[in-house]
């Protein structure tokens, strides 16, 4: 699963997150967080069922954007919530 | 007990940084004073250059003294869309004269300031992690930014705008290079994160918030950062503290 955050309180340009083909596959859970602010974004694709806690959650991080700061708040809210998850750097 | 506002909730997106108000009464004598934030937009537009940021920090000045608070964290965003000007000034000039003022509504980043305060007299600069750079065979750096800190940390400052907004007045300051430590307390008093870290450089670019220091770690602290941070924004205080704060 592969999923992707955005929010429209950034009006620059965005700094694309490119995922591999490990990143997309059907038994990963990976979401590119492009920007700042899209922290109640994934909490609601928890809550529609679309991401589990059950299994290891991937954060693409870029390095605009407030991506990192946002990865890194939405990190630690899998981890408290029982989850777990890592974030990986765009390169 | 020592008096902390919070003006405003904490910002919609902090949503691992919540707090335990009865741990931190009964652990740190710290009671959370809840306020309105109507009580700064009700300000109304103001005019979006260095007049109308010094109205918000008369406005907030304002408030910590009828509540009689002995730091204050502002949901800041708010001021974007109401008062179209930022609280960036203001919550810095409150660092500056010994009230820790934290951006966001971060409660926890409040928390974590006003310790950092009590140990080295500095509440320090509230940041956020912005990039991480690990080239083998060199120690790892960090990019960390925000839009305003205690004028009094900086060797030169430039005001700007703000960066998600493009309005306001923000601060670009430029920190002396050197021994920081970096530390972070969680909303629970459960977890601390503490490290001395060295600052290598100040940066200035445009998609960042507008005070960018580069500060070189250990490959254990980007190991914590990469898997288990507390939370985003975490404070950056001037000299080395942590046997100080292990010693807490």
């Amino acid at each position: 699963m592969f999923y992707t955050l955005i929010s429209g309180l950034h009006k620059e340009d965005i700094e694309s997150v490119s995922p591999s083909m490990e990143d997309v596959g059907t038994d990963c859970q990976t979401v590119a967080v492009m920007t700042g602010g899209t922290e109640a974004q994934f909490v609601q694709l928890l809550q529609q069922g679309r991401i589990t806690l059950d299994k290891p959650i991937y954060l693409l991080s870029s390095g605009q954007s407030n991506s990192l700061a946002a990865s890194m708040e939405i990190l630690s809210y899998i981890n408290q919530h029982g989850g777990h998850g890592q974030i990986r750097i765009n390169r | 007990m020592v008096r902390l506002g919070l003006i405003g909730k904490p910002s919609d997106w902090l949503i691992a940084s919540t707090y335990n108000r009865d741990i931190l009464a009964s652990r740190l004598g710290v009671e959370i004073v809840e306020i309105p934030i109507e009580e700064v937009t009700s300000l109304g537009e103001v005019e979006n250059g260095m007049d109308g940021a010094l109205r918000i920090y008369e406005r907030i000045r304002d408030i910590v003294s009828r509540y009689q608070l002995d730091g204050v964290a502002l949901r800041c965003f708010d001021l974007l869309t109401t008062i179209r000007n930022t609280g960036c000034i203001a919550l810095s000039r409150l660092n500056d004269e010994g009230i820790p003022a934290a951006c966001e509504g971060d409660v926890p980043t409040l928390v974590t300031m006003l310790l950092a305060k009590q140990l080295s007299g500095c509440p320090g600069f509230q940041c956020n992690p912005a990039r991480i750079e690990q080239t083998p065979g060199q120690a790892p750096t960090m990019l960390f930014a925000h839009c305003t800190l205690p004028l009094s940390m900086c060797q030169s400052y430039s005001l700007t705008t703000h960066f998600e907004s493009g309005i306001g007045v923000a601060i670009h300051g430029e920190l002396p290079t050197g021994d920081y430590t970096l530390m972070k307390v969680s909303g629970d008093l459960s977890r601390v994160f503490v490290s001395e870290v060295t600052l290598i450089r100040n940066q200035y670019e445009r998609n960042l918030c507008r005070t960018q220091v580069w500060l070189q770690m250990s490959d254990e602290d980007i190991q914590y950062f990469l898997t288990n941070p507390i939370a985003n924004h975490h404070v950056l205080v001037p000299g080395k503290w942590s046997k100080k704060i292990n010693h807490l």
